[in-house]
């Protein structure tokens, strides 16, 4: 009885497999139309799923109640976080090692590619770029947006507003830098400006300035005002919801009590929204330690303005070097975790609070 | 949360929207009307040039009077400077300028008068050449010219719609 049984246990899925592994081969080989191929294929893909799933989940219920309990979830969690691993586990993995080891990971050299990316030079630039672009990015783009969205609310050309604003989110990274090219570019004295910036800062009797060149390190800032620029809209639409999510009852008390409008929004509006604001902050931080396309665009990273990124992009692709490459991946993944535990966690927060 | 209590001044609010609305415009602004503009006009001046504004328009262009020595103050058309002021333009009594262009040995003076200019420099080209691609004569070594015709934007667009489908070659 038990014999037969594990027989059958072994048969069924080794059927499932063959049947698998027969389709796959018969469509690596066959010579019909594309499109049969295609369809055939997500017959064969899907159907196959299902298949396995089924056999899978039928094996386990042949064993003892408590085991059934205990492995079903897997059967199912299984491929799911098995392909995560496969995408995300590994390759951060594969990451870490080479960190360690030298430019053609072929030797292990200890530290020595985390002691040039926390005592280089230009690694020290960069650090310090980063933290400019997560302090100011961050202040600037929830702050105006907390600020474009309690003016909004009160306005009765609110939606038109707010589109204009939400703009530059449609626009890419790289097409923003074209944009901010209109604004920065710099002609010498003399001739005639054709950037914004320069045509007002020339017209008011000043010097023609290469704003993303020359003023290290204040050219940082004038990349971080794309930046604002384009994510100022995303906070906005975010903390403008929040706001119209604040009970009116609130807000009516505080101003029987006599509130003034200042009053009201710092001490009842803004603790309402703070889980808001703390979300999007975290996100833009998120987001401001991860920048590169913009700092590419518009000065590659030089003249003072490298991040991490770049920097990593830099060392790995065009110096070819796999382990400062991948010490400055790895620094920079470490930098965001926490960042984004938080902001998860946040998250989870606000949900079980509604 | 709207229309209830009492409402702080208005046109403050609609001002300071109004204010932060149009600087946020402007960069976007300043792109699509650079889309209507060739690529010369854009290299020689904003693109704010569009708007109605005062500019020097070239009237007349001549060699100078070979009799002139640029080393010594000249007189061109009635005015008298050195060669480096004429370079940055003279000011005619009547109105406009004289301008000397090039170098001192061979230069032109152009006779140059204010204008109104607005918006002469737009063009659809750009969005042409994009959608529909830009055609190029070749001379080819035997005299002959043939017309290619440029690539456009529509295999960019029927790319990005594939792409999901299709395996990508991997960058280099």
């Amino acid at each position: 009885m038990l014999l037969g049984r594990t027989a059958v246990a072994v048969f069924v899925p080794g059927v499932a497999f063959l049947v698998l592994w027969r389709g796959f081969l018969f469509l690596r080989d066959v010579e019909a139309p594309g499109l049969i191929t295609v369809l055939l294929s997500i017959l064969w893909g899907v159907g196959g799923i299902a298949m396995l799933f089924w056999v899978a989940n039928w094996l386990v219920e042949k064993l003892p109640t408590n085991w059934v309990r205990r492995l079903q979830p897997f059967v199912f969690v299984g491929p799911a976080l098995a392909i995560l691993a496969w995408f995300l586990a590994i390759p951060t993995l594969r990451t870490l090692i080479a960190s360690f080891q030298n430019t053609t990971s072929s030797k292990f050299v200890g530290l020595n590619n985390y002691q040039f990316a926390f005592t280089d030079r230009t690694m020290l630039t960069t650090f310090r770029n980063n933290l400019l672009w997560v302090v100011f990015a961050t202040l600037f783009s929830v702050g105006l947006g907390l600020m474009i969205a309690a003016l909004a609310d009160r306005s009765r050309f609110e939606r038109t507003a707010k589109a204009l604003v939400f703009l530059p989110m449609a626009i890419s990274f790289v097409g923003a830098g074209v944009i901010w090219n209109f604004v920065y570019e710099a002609r010498t004295a003399g001739e005639r400006q054709i950037g914004l910036l320069n045509a007002l800062w020339v017209g008011g009797g000043g010097e023609p300035q290469a704003w993303t060149a020359l003023n290290q390190p204040w050219n940082n800032f004038f990349l971080i005002l794309i930046v604002i620029w384009l994510q100022t809209g995303f906070a906005m639409v975010l903390l403008s919801a929040a706001i119209k999510g604040v009970p009116a009852e609130l807000v009516e008390a505080a101003r029987v009590d006599g509130a003034s409008e200042l009053t009201t929004f710092r001490r009842v509006v803004i603790p309402s929204i703070w889980p808001t604001i703390i979300t999007v902050g975290t996100t833009v931080v998120i987001f401001s330690l991860k920048i590169f396309d913009v700092v590419w665009v518009m000065t590659g990273g030089q003249f003072g303005t490298d991040v991490i990124a770049t920097q990593f992009f830099r060392q790995f692709f065009i110096a070819n070097d796999n382990g400062r490459g991948s010490a400055i991946a790895i620094v920079l993944l470490v930098a965001v975790i926490p960042v984004m535990v938080y902001n998860l966690r946040q998250l989870r927060q606000r949900e079980s609070f509604r | 949360m709207k229309r209830q209590g009492r409402k702080p001044r208005r046109w403050l609010v609609n001002g300071l929207l109004l204010v932060i609305v149009l600087l946020w415009s402007v960069p976007t602004v300043g792109l699509f009307v650079s889309s209507f503009r060739n690529r010369e006009e854009i290299t020689r001046s904003g693109w704010w040039s569009v708007l109605p504004h005062r500019e020097f328009v070239t009237v007349s262009t001549s060699q100078p009077d070979p009799a002139l020595d640029p080393d010594l103050p000249m007189t061109i058309a009635g005015v008298t400077a050195t060669f480096e002021q004429f370079r940055q333009g003279v000011s005619l009594p009547e109105g406009g300028r004289v301008l000397w262009v090039g170098n001192k040995r061979n230069g032109r003076v152009e006779i140059q008068e204010q204008r109104w200019e607005a918006g002469s420099d737009l063009t659809l080209d750009n969005y042409q050449q994009v959608l529909a691609g830009k055609q190029y004569q070749l001379r080819q070594a035997d005299g002959s010219t043939t017309t290619v015709q440029g690539s456009n934007f529509t295999g960019g667009f029927l790319n990005s719609l594939r792409s999901p489908f299709r395996p990508q070659s991997s960058p280099s």
